[in-house]
């Protein structure tokens, strides 16, 4: 049987380390799922594989009946797979305007690029006082805005968002949570990295642990967010911590994030 | 004339003489120094900032391409004043040999050099730097590339001062002691015109933005759907068309002979440096300030004024490292 996306025992390496180790994840069209687990865990090289990003070296990776594995980044996006890249990954020097429209390179049509602009906008209002702003003077949080608004111009049939907590004051977090539950809510389907794992379970239907490579639970996300040990074992303190509010400190783990 | 000023114009002048082949173009070329640059004849200030806006104009062409490059590609392209002077022997060949229209010099160099960009992309730039992250690799490979064409065009070009007959004759006289030759009035406005375009192009079109983008974030532009390979390709073919049609229009002036390219390279970096890396303002910057400083320093230095030129470069990146308008 087919899903609607899945990755079957995929495996990525950098020169000799194992980076993501016999990962299968699959989901269903319209659902959210999250990959969390603490830094080095491999969710960040999954993600990488999925676009293209990072050559897997087994498996294969399935999306609306069709492989998609080997194929270049661009093609993949050209199928509906937009990636929302950890780190955010602004053009700096680009306006807020512009980096939105660099989100709709492969599309044409411009009343429909007009529309994704509106819906961007209507979905983070902040981003239209800023629209003529260069991308690189705004806050950590409303760059992750943008990223995330520029992923939506693709008008993508399945987002993949990279920690778009880390390094965002908490009450960005908020509204970056609250926008994902909206994104679903239009038809598109999200996966969701983050090593803030309550945020993570909060909006997602299913979820997959990572640790060292491997996905070693995967169940209903509600399940996972009673789970004591799930928590404790694999997820770290940081979550906890994420939620006092000491968000500035998390960019020191950025570098590390495979 | 300001190239050779650089390089010993009495070398060129003797070789000149005697292989005295193309006497009458270069003749024309160095009374024309004296007359702007000897030694009794002081010139007005006006005719020295007139002579350092048309370089300074044909240099921000070649830095141009030589910072897209490095935006793009992070990559320096030491072989940068060798496609300038391909593009010389170009028009050298359909211009000056073949006695083909002047336009037709310059589409056959922008060809020549389309070509050759996606050349040095495809066998030389993407293999390597798709086996390497290190900067070394493609400074080596810069460099043995500019080595590969400077041996090249000895053996295909010789090593004869080569110029042509001026494109439009005349010259226009403003006041007292300004003279506009009409050849490089007519090179200054194409290559502004180039400027603008490019200028253009990056700012308004699908493939600038791509360009723009590629530039400031790999990854990102790779994730936004731009075809990075392609658009290299596409930067290279740039970046080499500017720096072979300069070549090509300047040859009009000053000529080209086949060991110029290096000290283009060295020039184009200078104008890099000074105006920040990476930065289309900068490049532009970069070169009107070479161009300044050459001519001031003909008049007020002959002779030194490169050694004064390098010794205020190292204070000035001393200074401030970014240049005037780079990033980090």
């Amino acid at each position: 049987m087919s899903h609607y996306f899945e990755t079957n025992g995929i495996v990525v390496k950098y020169d000799r380390v194992l980076a993501v180790r016999n990962v299968s994840i699959h989901m269903n069209e319209g659902e959210t799922i999250s990959l969390i687990g603490s830094n080095g865990a491999g969710k960040t090289s999954t993600l990488r594989a999925i676009t293209g990003l990072a050559p897997i070296v087994s498996g294969e990776i399935r999306f609306a009946g069709g492989r998609i594995d080997g194929l270049p980044t661009d093609a993949i996006v050209k199928l509906g797979i937009t990636m929302v890249p950890e780190g955010r990954h602004v053009f700096p020097l680009m306006t807020v305007r512009d980096n939105l429209l660099m989100g709709a390179f492969l599309r044409r049509d411009r009343a429909k690029i007009s529309d994704s602009l509106d819906r961007v906008v209507a979905l983070f209002p902040r981003l239209k006082e800023r629209f003529h702003q260069a991308a690189g003077t705004m806050s950590g949080g409303e760059q992750q805005m943008m990223v995330i608004g520029r992923g939506l111009m693709a008008d993508p049939k399945l987002l993949v968002m990279d920690e778009p907590s880390l390094g965002v004051a908490p009450k960005f977090v908020q509204e970056i949570a609250r926008a994902i539950i909206d994104i679903n809510k239009q038809g598109v389907s999200v996966i969701l990295v983050e090593q803030n794992s309550r945020m993570a379970l909060r909006v997602s239907r299913h979820a997959y642990v990572m640790s060292t490579g491997s996905v070693v639970v995967n169940d209903q996300s509600a399940r996972l967010l009673l789970d004591d040990r799930v928590q404790k074992a694999y997820l770290g303190e940081i979550s906890e911590t994420r939620l006092a509010g000491n968000a500035a400190g998390e960019k020191a783990g950025k570098p590390g994030n495979a | 004339m300001t190239f050779m000023s650089g390089h010993g114009g009495s070398m060129f002048a003797r070789r000149f003489h005697a292989e005295g082949e193309n006497y009458i173009c270069f003749h024309v070329l160095i009374s024309r120094k004296q007359f702007f640059f000897g030694g009794r004849e002081k010139i007005g200030m006006g005719q020295v900032l007139i002579n350092g806006m048309y370089s300074g104009v044909q240099y921000s062409l070649i830095a141009l391409g030589l910072t897209l490059i490095f935006s793009l590609m992070n990559v320096m392209n030491f072989a940068h004043g060798q496609l300038y002077v391909l593009g010389g022997f170009v028009t050298y060949y359909v211009y000056g040999v073949l006695g083909l229209p002047f336009p037709a010099a310059l589409l056959g160099a922008a060809a020549t050099l389309a070509v050759v960009g996606v050349l040095f992309d495809v066998l030389l730039f993407r293999r390597v730097l798709a086996r390497s992250a290190r900067d070394e690799s493609t400074m080596l490979l810069a460099c043995g590339s500019a080595l590969l064409l400077d041996s090249l065009f000895i053996i295909f070009f010789g090593e004869k001062q080569r110029g042509v007959p001026p494109v439009v004759g005349g010259v226009l006289r403003i006041g007292e002691g300004i003279f506009l030759p009409y050849g490089r009035v007519l090179i200054v406005v194409l290559s502004v015109v180039l400027i603008v375009a490019f200028i253009l192009f990056m700012a308004h079109t699908r493939w600038g933005r791509g360009l723009r983008a590629m530039a400031q974030d790999r990854d990102a532009a790779r994730l936004m759907g731009v075809n990075v390979a392609r658009y290299s390709m596409l930067g290279w073919m740039i970046a080499s068309v500017l720096a072979g049609l300069a070549g090509a229009m300047l040859v009009s002036v000053s000529g080209v002979n086949s060991g110029i390219g290096t000290w283009i390279s060295i020039k184009a970096f200078i104008m890099v440096m000074i105006g920040g890396a990476g930065a289309i303002p900068g490049a532009i910057i970069g070169g009107l300030v070479l161009g300044m400083l050459e001519s001031l320093g003909a008049q007020y230095m002959s002779g030194s004024q490169y050694l004064a030129i390098f010794v205020a470069l190292i204070v000035f990146l001393a200074i401030r490292p970014r240049g005037l308008l780079g990033r980090q």
